[in-house]
């Protein structure tokens, strides 16, 4: 198929994009590493009249820590963060570089951007999941300013995000961690290559040996982003070798069943993802 | 085995039996061969197909003004403006006076019945305008209710009134008492089985590019595939033009698989609007628009009964098929119902049977055939079922196949089915085929593998196939060999849907000619240069045309010797040519072939199962298939390999999926999941050789029996994993893997 015509703009900063965002007076996009985008302009399920190009916007290539957070620019490629040392090396932010690295297939990897998967929002997107359990808060920018939103916020809504027609995702900011902080992502697909049909991540916090920070989080098995508090629940306060594991599954399982926003076809996987990231990091521990 | 030179006296061959390289394979893999999207005409106009929304409904009312009158538009057709014409099934043995009244119009007036149903053709200046018009044809519907199920399909109001029944045709073989069979039997188990809907998904969509020559009153369409001289034939009667003013091209073809290349609705549009138009009309299309009109497959539901003694020797079956046939008849007429039942009895030496196929309309996209249909289907309930008799006498399911496979000594083996007409296989030594795989694939390494590796999580499973596969289907094929400019030319009426059939045919003609392949070139593209054909499906290309060949071949080296008073081995046919009188510089040759021949062929899979997270993989399979006589191993290898892989796919992960509003939830192939690198296995493959008698050649099929034992022999493979019995559905995806075994251990991941 042919995209509906539309005009495009290519900025050169990110001041530009804003103002641009600010003036538009017709249906408005921006286009960063345009892997989800472009197929869906072309099969006509979105139709922009007008693109913003922002994929040379390079101020919002970057990647650092400091003592409050790790601070992940919004043209961030996947392929960048799978193997960025900084996220690897550490035990709670590897689950950041091993998402990356489940993304689609290396060649989208190396268009794709943090920031277009957070905006597209789609419930079985890798990184948001991960940003989901780590706490992470997502930077948007407009012309009246800056604006933080926790990622539980973010993605309260299914494939609408929290962001507004003026805005632009400029930064995935994920706290520093306390120490021993462990995290594992597991996702399960029926092929090797294409969207997950389940995926969960575990991050948990040990302190005298007993848990003092848990959380669970679920993609693609639900039809948003989601954490399961009940589950979370279990976990805290006990040692990681008191529990069980299938106990905690389950009960993920059934808090999401009672909100209703289990997909019905795959419902069943959301037992196993959450069983497999615990394990993984029960073997770590 | 019967040594090959004895039943086929052959010339020495220099390049028959050889592993020779694809001609032009390379120019497939770097992407410079020519495909019909490459195909562009100075002026040409593009067309866009109107699909339905809905998967059944009367339309109402149709407004395509604003369609008509958008800048750039040529013409918007809507089934007002085209002729009443309907597309004949091309195969006699799969038309009968219900399939006449299904068929499918170019258009659809009155009523839809699925989604993706043609309604309305647009054609302009580019294709986004076509597009952007496209969307401005308003139609207005009034909704009936979806025919979706299969069974209950029967007492729904009929989709297509004037037929009054949705079950287009039932079919009905039986042999031997069957009642009295089971009455007696030791083990009885029933069953319900099914068949997910699938398609061929080639990596190439279709596309057409028609030209009518005002001058010269011809219509040409670039674009044709596998039955070329069919589609031709009806264009030009549809087109109310003769067959020699329509000319049908064969680009490259990317991947055909038994969808590509059957006469479709746009088959006719597009050079209809071309006629019409006076200019050039091209058309591409989509892959959302692929999923809702190329033909669908293999969907259907058995109940099946299976008995057998307690000394393990299966005796009879009895089989309740409904197969989906989608919303019309197409030019495959019941194949989708007719081959199951004849494949359905297999390689085993039954005492009796009885099979009951019932061809169900749907409100879902019409059904054909997809490589090795029916074969497919009906192996995978037939082995699954012989399992579980293997289960219940804890027996070892290959010796219970051993005991019961067709003995050599019984060949040629004539199962009467209670019709005109017997099943034969001609030849073939069941048992040895079966053995080469078992020993090729290490079956006993595989199981000690299996106790040694498996765990209580990750589990490994053996599972084995057997099943005979009808090919080789006539009824006839021409061959037109004609020495000019040096090479000897060879024309034939198959087609190439991806296969190399220009390699192999070429090995034979070089040898039965006794010269080098490089004086060899092979003609299959254009119906203005090749004699009437049948075409390629059936696994018939190489066996038809190729003996062919072989025919005209001879009859020019024998024309050359008796002009030139020498002995043919003293006879040198290149330097013939040059003192040869023209009309010994062209032989024809005809094969005819009554009968089509059944081979014989067997897999075995080795699979690990993950209990947590509902994961099969495949991680070895050995597939043997009798071709008869390998014309060129190293491409049958390919054949069969890649067979193997697409046969994972379907038992995997492929599903046409729809909701019970009769939309196709799986429409990209984002949804509708290919196999991958990933997915495939280690294959074995092992050629087995048992000649038959009926063609100079001895050879048999060999492009889709890869496929037909996989879903079989992997689903067996999982259930042993599992040590589970009942595994009666695919695809064997997480989801359906942890649902199957949650039934089976009812508290696992509940509570």
């Amino acid at each position: 198929m042919k995209a509906k015509s539309f005009s495009y703009q290519r900025a050169k900063s990110l001041d530009e994009v804003i103002q641009s965002l600010a003036s538009a007076d017709k249906p408005t996009m921006l286009l960063a590493g345009g892997q989800s985008l472009f197929p869906a302009i072309r099969n006509r399920q979105i139709t922009p009249q007008h693109i913003i190009d922002i994929d040379r916007v390079d101020e919002l290539s970057y990647l650092y820590v400091d003592d409050e957070a790790l601070h992940i620019g919004a043209l961030c490629r996947h392929a960048f963060l799978e193997r960025e040392r900084i996220l690897r090396d550490n035990e709670a932010w590897s689950v950041i570089a091993e998402a990356a690295s489940h993304v689609a297939m290396y060649p989208v990897r190396t268009r794709g951007t943090i920031g277009g998967s957070f905006a597209y929002a789609h419930p079985a997107a890798e990184l948001p999941l991960v940003a989901l359990a780590l706490g992470a808060r997502v930077v948007l920018r407009s012309v009246h300013g800056q604006r933080c939103v926790t990622s539980q916020d973010f993605f309260a809504v299914a494939h609408s995000p929290n962001i507004e027609k003026s805005e632009i995702v400029v930064e995935i900011s994920f706290p520093v961690p306390p120490r021993s902080t462990y995290s594992a992502f597991v996702e399960l697909a029926p092929r090797e290559i294409g969207w997950a049909s389940a995926a969960a991540c575990a991050v948990v916090t040990i302190n005298d040996g007993v848990i003092v920070k848990a959380s669970i989080a679920v993609g693609a098995a639900t039809s948003r982003l989601w954490r399961s508090s009940s589950a979370e629940k279990i976990l805290l306060g006990k040692r990681f070798c008191d529990i069980s594991i299938e106990d905690v599954a389950n009960s993920a399982l059934h808090e999401c069943e009672g909100l209703g926003i289990a997909n019905k076809e795959r419902q069943i996987l959301i037992y196993p993802v959450v069983v497999g990231a615990l394990q993984q990091i029960g073997d770590r521990l | 085995m019967t040594a090959l030179k004895e039943v086929t006296n052959l010339r020495d061959t220099k390049f028959v039996g050889k592993d020779v390289k694809q001609r032009g394979g390379d120019l497939m893999t770097r992407g410079e061969a020519k495909y019909v999207a490459d195909k562009n005409i100075q002026g040409q106009l593009w067309a866009r197909i109107v699909r339905s929304p809905v998967a059944h409904a009367q339309i109402v009312s149709c407004d395509a003004a604003k369609a008509r009158s958008y800048p750039g538009v040529a013409c918007v057709l809507t089934s007002a403006d085209i002729p009443d014409v309907r597309f004949p099934i091309r195969i006699p043995m799969a038309a009968t006076p219900n399939t006449e009244r299904v068929l499918q119009a170019p258009l659809a007036s009155e009523r839809v019945r699925y989604v993706g149903e043609p309604v309305a053709l647009v054609v302009g200046s580019t294709a986004s305008v076509v597009e952007n018009a496209a969307e401005l044809v308003k139609f207005e519907f009034s909704a009936l209710t979806p025919v979706l199920d299969l069974e209950s399909a029967a007492d729904m109001p009929a989709i297509h009134p004037a037929m009054g029944s949705n079950t287009v045709e039932t079919v009905s073989f039986s042999h031997g008492e069957v009642d009295k069979l089971l009455a007696e039997a030791d083990i009885v188990i029933h069953d319900y089985l099914s068949f997910p809907r699938v398609t061929a998904a080639p990596l190439e969509c279709r596309g057409l590019v028609a030209e009518w020559d005002r001058v010269h009153e011809r219509m040409t369409v670039w674009g044709a595939a596998k039955v070329k001289h069919n589609n031709q034939e009806f264009l030009a009667e549809a087109l109310n033009l003769r067959r020699e003013q329509v000319r049908l091209i064969e680009m490259s073809v990317g991947g055909g698989f038994g969808v590509r290349g059957e006469f479709y609705p746009e088959d006719f549009l597009i050079p209809f609007a071309a006629l019409k138009l006076g200019k050039p009309v091209k058309w591409l299309e989509d892959r959302s628009e692929h999923f809702v009109s190329i033909n669908h497959a293999r969907y259907q539901t058995h109940k099946f009964t299976i008995a057998a003694s307690s000394e393990g020797k299966l005796l009879c079956f009895r089989d309740e098929a409904w197969c989906d046939q989608g919303a019309y008849v197409r030019t495959q007429g019941i194949l989708p119902t007719l081959l199951p039942a004849i494949h359905v009895a297999g390689p085993y030496d039954w005492a009796g049977f009885e099979i009951r196929s019932n061809g169900v309309l749907t409100n879902r996209v019409p059904v054909g055939t997809v490589r090795a249909p029916g074969v497919t289907e009906a192996t995978f309930v037939r082995e699954r079922m012989i399992d579980r008799i293997a289960a219940e006498l804890a027996m070892d399911p290959v010796e219970l196949r051993l005991r019961n496979l067709i003995k050599p000594n019984q060949m040629p083996f004539v199962l009467d089915v209670g019709t005109d007409e017997p099943i034969v296989y001609e030849s073939g030594d069941f048992i040895d085929g079966f053995r080469k795989v078992l020993d090729r694939g290490g079956y006993k390494n595989l199981r000690t593998e299996q106790k040694l590796l498996s765990t209580e999580r990750l589990r490994y499973g053996v599972g084995v196939s057997a099943f005979t596969e009808i090919g080789s289907v006539g009824p006839f094929e021409d061959a037109r060999i004609d020495f000019h400019d040096g090479i000897f030319n060879v024309y034939v009426g198959v087609a190439s849907v991806g296969q190399p059939v220009n390699t192999t045919l070429a090995q034979i003609a070089a040898d039965e000619l006794g010269v080098d392949m490089g004086f060899v070139a092979i003609h299959h593209h254009d119906t203005d240069n090749t004699p009437f054909g049948f075409g390629a499906f059936a696994s018939r290309s190489t066996t038809m045309a190729g003996n062919a060949i072989c025919t005209a071949a001879r009859a020019m080296r024998r024309n050359a010797s008796e002009f030139l008073r020498v002995d043919d081995d003293e006879l040198d046919l290149i330097s013939a040519m040059t003192t040869l009188p023209q009309e010994l510089r062209i032989a024809t040759g005809r094969f005819d072939k009554e009968h089509p021949s059944f081979s014989f062929g067997a897999g075995l899979a080795f699979v690990s199962v993950d209990t947590l997270y509902g994961t099969v993989k495949v991680l070895h399979y050995t597939v043997a298939y009798d071709v008869g006589r390998a014309i060129n191993p190293l491409l049958l290898k390919g054949q069969f390999t890649g067979a193997v892989v697409q046969g994972i796919g379907s038992t995997l992960f492929e599903e046409l999926a729809y909701d019970s509003e009769g939309q196709l939830l799986t429409q990209s192939l984002d949804e509708y999941l290919l196999p991958s690198l990933y997915e495939a296995p280690i294959v074995e493959t092992v050629i087995l050789e048992y000649p038959v008698k009926s063609n100079p050649l001895g050879i048999k099929g060999g492009g889709e029996g890869g496929v037909a034992g996989v879903p079989a022999a992997v689903a067996n493979a999982v259930a042993d994993a599992l040590g589970i019995n009942t595994l009666s559905q695919l695809p064997l995806n997480p989801s359906n893997v942890l649902t199957i075994l949650a039934s089976h251990e009812p508290r696992r991941g509940r509570t």
